[in-house]
């Protein structure tokens, strides 16, 4: 049942209230509003997807409120293969931040993510920023751009079934991209224990 | 501050472990937690920090507040910032390579370097509470690959490794037949001796009594230790800060080989230490991004100014805002001016060191391999990490230096001196010194401001850097020091004899501070602390997977941690291949 062939680590970033969690809810779940307070207790939400028959696994990781103040952990950047930057295009504010996102992204996130920026809230009637602006700033940052809305599903999918597509490219052209800026070696995590670390192995260890 | 609540059930201020342990706890539990920390970083002394931060010294400076009507320092403010740096001095001892300090500038950011570092036994506190709360999902580790100890005088310039385990017993070439005996017999006796202090009668060699009745000098001498065994051993168990005497009692000093002992192995490691990858500050990270999830609120530059009891809660400010807390925390940086005095002080020398040129003890004739080795040489532990820990980019090592405190000398002074026969501290560019030894050029240490001179293999770096034949000690290039950062770091605890005028106020404010430089005793504290608040509720029980899959219908808590119970598709899935999201 746990056969994927790829495992993506997508994490959004952008100000409080312009949609991340919609986005996230609308697509993994097919929801929208999310209910609120209904994050509390989750870290990241998985989508298992089709790709030309393979299948690959995203896992989609929301701040968890830490980016009100400006106050992101920079643990959360680690090892994203993308990052998702969003703003309200009806909100000119959520628009004039994003240089300092991208400061934050600059100095935290790996420099090989793919950095996709995503305008949302297009069923908006009082858009306040244009799609050209975005694409612009896009462009002149090297990011893809997509404009969306969460509440009518516009988009939304193909946001994430395009990240997925360039991640599996990405992955084919280039060596692997290691979560680790080229560190060899596994990594350990506490609760997978290699089998070996029980009595018979009397060479390693003493007991 | 727009869209804050006006009422939280504690407020903690400092982001250090203790302080992001007790936050994680209380959140983890339905409390509303506000977090603040006056750094622009999370950690306080347990940060990891890029290079130009390091480079800036602004970590053992008063920390900037965001607000200009915040100012901890006024006199109208209750609190206080106490800054548990001393006598900061960075040096850059290759000033003659200008193109090279430029080179590791333009690095920073592949750099972690901790102000206080720390390697885990596999089985610390720090690693059961990891796994038992959840918290362990954010987290990476890697095992650290050997121990070496210097040798008892005469012969402290020598480093050896020690020891481990039955093969490497076995195998050394350090130790005598009868020595390579007698240790692995007081090994087997203290695994055998169970946590009440019995030990297993039939072990011979040492009598029936219990072991823990026993200071360290007799058992040596019924398990008839030759001094380097003993010295060997101490070595090994001792850590910084610990007030170990020979002469007395000893039974934590058992409990603690054992416990050595028995995080050999845990993870396959080899040695009973791991590294946090990113460096310790990633651990508080964890415990914040898991208050955070919880529903905690965030927020760094930071700090409260006043604080006053309000009936049966206290009311505190922060820049224009007002708030209502059950509790105050504050983090070991932090102090309530009438309720604060310093107590019990512990005081660590510390040395960040960057190197080049290989690791202070190489094992293969090519020093080519890379890893990461903890020294303990005389009083000092020295934690060597190469890019594989993802504290320092390649080829560089960082040498991270740790030791009880020394009085009226420099730290720099002090390290310096103690470190002198590993390291070099002249300042000699490394690439001069590969010229003085083989007379060829350099190819992998040219002035190319191109960032594939960093990419040279160890293997060129070891053949241009490193000249050394272990087989008959011929040479041994000692790695170059290239820059050193020293200071002296302080742990306190608060004088609980502080009697304020406030009782009820009192009972509602805790300090985070402690004069234990182990991350137990961070967790104790917190621990403390929290069953202080909480008395009848259960400390940071497992949290859910924290993922949550494509099902549409689990909208309330419990449906979601039954439907993680069974959803493998998280960071902590038994099955190997999905553990790490690498591709």
């Amino acid at each position: 049942m746990e056969d994927y062939k790829f495992l993506f680590k997508v994490v959004l970033v952008g100000n409080a209230g312009v949609g991340k969690t919609c986005l996230v809810r609308r697509f993994t779940q097919g929801l929208f509003p999310p209910g609120q307070g209904a994050t509390i207790g989750v870290d990241f939400m998985i989508k298992t997807v089709d790709i030309n028959g393979e299948k690959v696994k995203l896992q989609i990781w929301d701040t968890a409120g830490q980016e009100r103040f400006r106050s992101i952990t920079q643990s959360y950047y680690r090892s994203a293969h993308a990052l998702i930057l969003v703003y309200d295009v009806s909100s000119q504010p959520t628009f004039d931040c994003l240089p300092d996102w991208l400061r934050e992204i600059e100095e935290y996130a790996n420099v090989k993510v793919l950095r996709v920026l995503v305008g949302n809230k297009t069923d908006r009637e009082d858009r306040e920023i244009p799609t050209y602006v975005g694409e612009d700033f896009a462009s002149r940052n090297n990011m893809y751009f997509m404009e969306t809305s969460a509440k009518e599903a516009d988009n939304v999918e193909k946001l994430f079934m395009e990240i997925a597509h360039a991640l599996i490219e990405q992955a084919k052209v280039r060596e692997p991209v290691s979560k680790y800026e080229g560190s060899p070696g596994q990594a350990l995590n506490l609760n997978n224990r290699p089998q070996t670390a029980s009595n018979e192995n009397c060479c390693s260890r003493l007991l | 501050m727009n869209d804050l609540p006006s009422e939280f059930d504690v407020v903690v201020v400092g982001t250090g472990l203790a302080e992001s342990i007790v936050s994680a706890a209380v959140s983890r539990n339905g409390h509303k937690v506000l977090h603040l920390d006056p750094r622009d970083y999370y950690g306080g002394k347990w940060t990891s920090l890029n290079w130009s931060s390091l480079e800036s010294g602004t970590f053992a400076k008063e920390p900037v507040l965001e607000s200009e009507t915040q100012d901890t320092s006024a006199s109208n403010s209750d609190f206080g910032f106490i800054n548990p740096i001393r006598s900061l001095e960075q040096i850059w001892y290759c000033e003659n390579a200008p193109s090279k300090i430029e080179e590791i500038r333009t690095l920073s950011r592949k750099f972690n370097v901790d102000v206080f570092p720390k390697v885990l036994l596999a089985r610390d506190d720090i690693i059961e509470l990891l796994i038992s709360s959840n918290v362990s999902r954010y987290l990476e580790f890697k095992c650290i690959s050997k121990i070496y100890s210097s040798l008892p005088a005469p012969a402290e310039d020598t480093i050896e490794p020690i020891p481990l385990s039955r093969s490497d017993i076995f195998t050394t070439k350090s130790l005598g037949l009868v020595e390579k005996r007698k240790l692995t017999k007081f090994i087997e006796s203290v695994l055998k001796a169970d946590e009440t202090g019995g030990n297993d009668e039939s072990s011979g060699e040492i009598r029936a009594e219990p072991m823990v009745a026993k200071t360290f000098e007799e058992l040596a001498r019924a398990a008839s230790l030759t001094e380097k065994l003993q010295h060997l051993i101490k070595s090994a168990v001792k850590t910084v800060g610990d007030n170990f005497d020979p002469s007395r009692l000893n039974a934590e000093f058992v409990n603690r080989c054992r416990l050595f002992l028995q995080s050999i192995g845990r993870y396959g490691n080899q040695t009973p230490y791991l590294w946090t990858l990113y460096g310790v500050g990633e651990v508080c990270q964890a415990f914040c991004r898991l208050s955070a999830i919880y529903g905690g609120t965030y927020i760094l530059k930071r700090s409260l100014n006043n604080l006053k009891v309000e009936g049966d809660e206290l009311e505190v400010t922060f820049g224009e805002t007002q708030l209502k807390t059950k509790y105050v925390v504050l983090g070991s940086e932090i102090k309530h001016t009438p309720t604060f005095q310093i107590g019990d002080t512990r005081t660590v020398v510390r040395a960040i060191l960057l190197t080049i040129g290989g690791p202070i003890k190489s094992e293969t004739q090519e020093g080519a391999e890379s890893f990461m080795s903890v020294y303990k040489i005389n009083d000092l532990e020295v934690v060597e990490l190469d890019y594989t820990s993802l504290a320092v980019p390649k080829p560089y090592r960082l040498v991270q230096v740790t030791g009880p405190s020394v009085n009226q000398v420099s730290p720099r002074a002090f390290v310096e001196s103690s470190l002198a026969s590993f390291l070099d501290f002249s300042g000699t560019s490394p690439v001069e010194e590969s010229k003085t030894v083989d007379g060829s050029d350099n190819k992998g240490d040219s002035n190319s401001e191109n960032e594939a001179s960093n990419l040279e293999s160890p293997t060129d770096e070891s053949a241009n850097l490193r000249k050394e034949s272990l087989s008959n000690g011929s040479i041994h290039m000692k790695p170059v020091v290239l820059y050193g950062t020293y200071f002296f770091i302080d742990f306190y605890e608060n004088n609980k004899n502080v009697q304020g005028l406030s009782p009820e106020r009192d009972s509602k404010i805790f300090y985070c501070a402690t004069a234990s430089t182990e991350i137990t005793g961070e967790i104790r504290r917190a621990q403390e602390i929290f069953t202080s608040m909480y008395p009848e509720e259960e400390f940071l029980p497992k949290a859910s997977d924290g993922s949550q899959a494509e099902d549409p219908e689990d909208e309330t808590d419990v449906n979601r941690e039954t439907a993680n119970a069974t959803n493998p598709a998280d960071f902590n899935d038994n099955d190997g291949s999905a553990s790490t999201p690498t591709i």
